[in-house]
């Protein structure tokens, strides 16, 4: 088991209650510079908000470019409208199911980033007819009740079209403390990774020059992971993302939280390099972590975009298992966390020219 | 009224089918030619009128919308003389039986026809997106002998028309004619104005079937800033609406939202509040379909992105209907930012989510 002290659990506190849905993540990318800062050599930003912490390590050598990806973005919502009878409807962003809406406290943060909160309105299930309580209400059907009167009211308290609704959620260490229950841990607990994995960096001597991405409206289409590929130009990218724990009541088998490092070999966008995945089991091996395997069918990641790009780049992903995903409260767990951030730590400690070369020529390309 | 009229009906009387803008690109380019420093084109067809600054390294601000039109094209010829022909775009299938349309032949012959159903119930596009067409022909010889080809684009016929207290004009391809016809307006209206930045104001090809020209246009341009001018259903009259959104009369769109593209937010602001500081009729406005926004906002390093669009009723039908008081409000809002821009303006945009 790893030494669990190691972690800097409020870094993962603030990601996960800062709220940010696509096209408006400045919350979580202020953590980002703020934290990263300090282990980083260079800022760099893309024209869509995603921002880009180069480390160089103690060498300064000329290296090849690694690039880790994780999403700052999280699902939410917009005031899509006002009633007159100051009721705010809902305009989902990123991927909503209905049934875990109804009675959940959510935040709209509004232009002067004043945070207004609401509950989302639910129906008493009294003398209610039977297909109407066995039916999912689609989110479009459902609004935000401030608790005020009129839609003048709901005006004067600074909201506005189109501001960003967000889940009223505290971070939470679970009875266990190993299980860590907040929002937003799609994607934020890979951002706390990429933090980490710069922290650990910074004095180190690697030859690669690493830039942790934290990209912008991945949930809406993987659109930032476009733009920061373009600024950074790397040569191999790990996109770090969570996938879907399955060992609930609900599943019962399947992809335990807890188990350590899950290697992605594709998903419904991707197909993980195949000697960036081999070079992968070697670390593990070396540093005894555990490992699991994903082939996620349905939905992507940033690598989705990263791969192919410009003349394309060697990519896979990296998960973390998460419970309850695109729901106002997720769980992962400590253990996975840990070991991500030491698997993703030693990657770029060991990159070279040499190692690219090896990754290469796992598709065949081969120098003379 | 303020729009030139001669002016749109000369586009609309054109015919532009996705892959066959070349007529409404030489009338644009003719247009373009007295307000442009230069023309220039991508290798699909976009065309744009270059205005430059007088600053070395200005940024470049690019003003696009689509100028193909949704229409037809010929896939087959049957033996009855009749015409198989596959939809380009998203038309409206319960628009379609009856609609009178034409087509050009290479030697530039004009054929008048009519869409018929393909069984008796009435349906006009089937399960493959095809439609049948009566060009008055009997026999597939009639047809190879007047030079009808695979390939000939069709076109919805109908003639623009003001309704009768001059509020709205119905247009078979609004969709498709707002961006030319802004475009112009934009490039006489601003023709003695100096600007900080390289203005691009032109059209794409190819949006109709998957949002194509837009690619290639903005890797031509690399703009620093994009401002998309395109149509947008209006939901304002139907009976089964939940609520209304894009209503003739309101305004210009302000259009926070789309399945591909999330405009920046201080571009919105922005917009907003020069409608509000000039009494120009504004509306927000959501959109479940995508646009070619969401290519000049990602590619690249990614582009600040904004729509000055308006709502038209029937869009991709025989005859779709704007309100011209939402055009009028759109290029004044559009004249106005133009004015407002400046390079320090651009860079704020570029850093609004940080």
């Amino acid at each position: 088991m790893s030494n669990f002290n190691e972690i800097d659990l409020d870094l993962l506190k603030r990601l996960s209650e800062a709220d940010g849905i696509g096209g408006m993540e400045r919350e979580v990318s202020r953590i980002v510079t703020s934290y990263g800062k300090d282990y980083s050599d260079d800022i760099q930003y893309d024209n869509l908000g995603s921002v880009i912490l180069k480390s160089s390590g103690k060498n300064k050598t000329n290296g090849p470019k690694i690039m880790l990806s994780s999403h700052i973005d999280e699902v939410g919502f917009m005031v899509r409208s006002i009633t007159a009878e100051g009721y705010v409807n809902l305009l989902p962003v990123g991927g909503w199911w209905g049934h875990v809406m109804p009675a959940q406290e959510m935040t709209i943060t509004t232009t002067n980033a004043e945070k207004i909160i609401g509950v989302v309105g639910s129906r008493a299930p009294h003398g209610l007819a039977s297909e109407v309580k066995e039916k999912v209400i689609q989110p479009m059907d459902l609004y935000l009740d401030l608790g005020v009167t009129s839609k003048q009211a709901v005006e004067q308290l600074g909201v506005s079209i189109g501001d960003m609704i967000t889940p009223n959620v505290s971070f939470r260490e679970m009875n266990d403390s190993n299980y860590l229950m907040g929002k937003a841990w799609d994607d934020r607990c890979c951002v706390g990774v990429g933090l980490e994995v710069l922290k650990n960096l910074s004095e180190s001597d690697h030859e690669a020059d690493i830039y942790f991405a934290a990209t912008t409206q991945e949930e809406v289409g993987i659109r930032g992971a476009r733009t920061a590929v373009h600024t950074i130009k790397p040569d191999v990218a790990i996109a770090l993302d969570v996938t879907t724990a399955t060992d609930t009541p609900f599943d019962n088998k399947g992809m335990k939280l807890g188990d350590g490092v899950v290697l992605s070999v594709l998903d419904s966008l991707t197909i993980g390099n195949s000697g960036l995945v081999q070079m992968m089991e070697e670390i593990v091996n070396d540093l005894s972590l555990d490992v699991r395997y994903d082939f996620m069918t349905v939905g992507g990641t940033d690598a989705c975009n990263i791969h192919k790009m410009m003349e394309g780049v060697v990519s896979m992903t990296l998960s973390l298992p998460t419970r309850y995903m695109h729901s106002p409260r997720l769980i992962i767990h400590k253990e996975d966390y840990i070991q991500t951030i030491k698997l993703v730590t030693e990657f770029c400690r060991r990159l070279n020219w040499e190692k690219l070369n090896q990754l290469k020529s796992s598709v065949g390309i081969t120098k003379d | 009224m303020s729009i030139d009229e001669t002016l749109l009906n000369k586009l609309s009387e054109i015919d532009s089918v996705s892959g066959d803008e070349k007529a409404i690109s030489l009338s644009l380019k003719s247009e373009y030619e007295g307000y442009a420093d230069d023309i220039v084109y991508d290798n699909l067809g976009s065309i744009f009128a270059v205005k430059k600054s007088k600053q070395a390294n200005a940024p470049r601000v690019m003003i696009v919308g689509h100028m193909d039109e949704a229409g037809f094209i010929l896939k087959g010829i049957n033996e009855n003389g009749t015409i198989k022909a596959l939809a380009l775009g998203n038309i409206e299938a319960t628009s379609l039986l009856g609609a009178a349309v034409r087509l050009k032949t290479r030697n530039e012959q004009i054929f008048f026809g009519t869409l018929i159903a393909f069984d008796k119930s009435g349906a006009v596009l089937d399960k493959s997106n095809e439609v049948l067409v009566d060009f008055g022909f009997e026999n597939k010889a009639e047809v190879l002998e007047n030079n009808l080809m695979f390939g000939d684009r069709i076109a919805f016929a109908n003639q623009n028309r003001v309704s009768s207290n001059g509020k709205r004009i119905y247009s078979k391809n609004w969709d498709g004619r707002y961006a030319p016809l802004m475009g112009i307006e934009v490039l006489r209206a601003v023709q003695d104005q100096e600007f900080d930045f390289d203005l691009y104001v032109g059209c794409t090809v190819q949006e109709q079937v998957g949002f194509r020209g837009v690619q290639t246009a903005t890797n031509l341009v690399k703009p620093d800033l994009g401002i998309i001018v395109d149509t947008d259903k209006a939901f304002d009259y139907q009976n089964d609406l939940k609520e209304k959104n894009g209503e003739l009369g309101k305004g210009v769109l302000i259009n926070f939202y789309d399945t591909t593209v999330l405009p920046n937010r201080l571009l919105l602001r922005t917009l907003k509040d020069i409608c509000s500081k000039h009494d120009l009729p504004y509306q927000y406005y959501y959109s479940m379909e995508g646009s070619d926004a969401a290519w000049i906002n990602k590619l690249r390093v990614g582009t600040p992105t904004l729509f000055v669009n308006v709502p038209i009723r029937n869009m991709n039908t025989p005859s779709s209907i704007m309100d011209i008081r939402d055009y009028d409000a759109a290029k004044e809002a559009l004249l106005l930012l133009l004015e407002s821009l400046t390079a320090e303006k651009i860079q704020e945009f570029k850093e609004e989510n940080r």
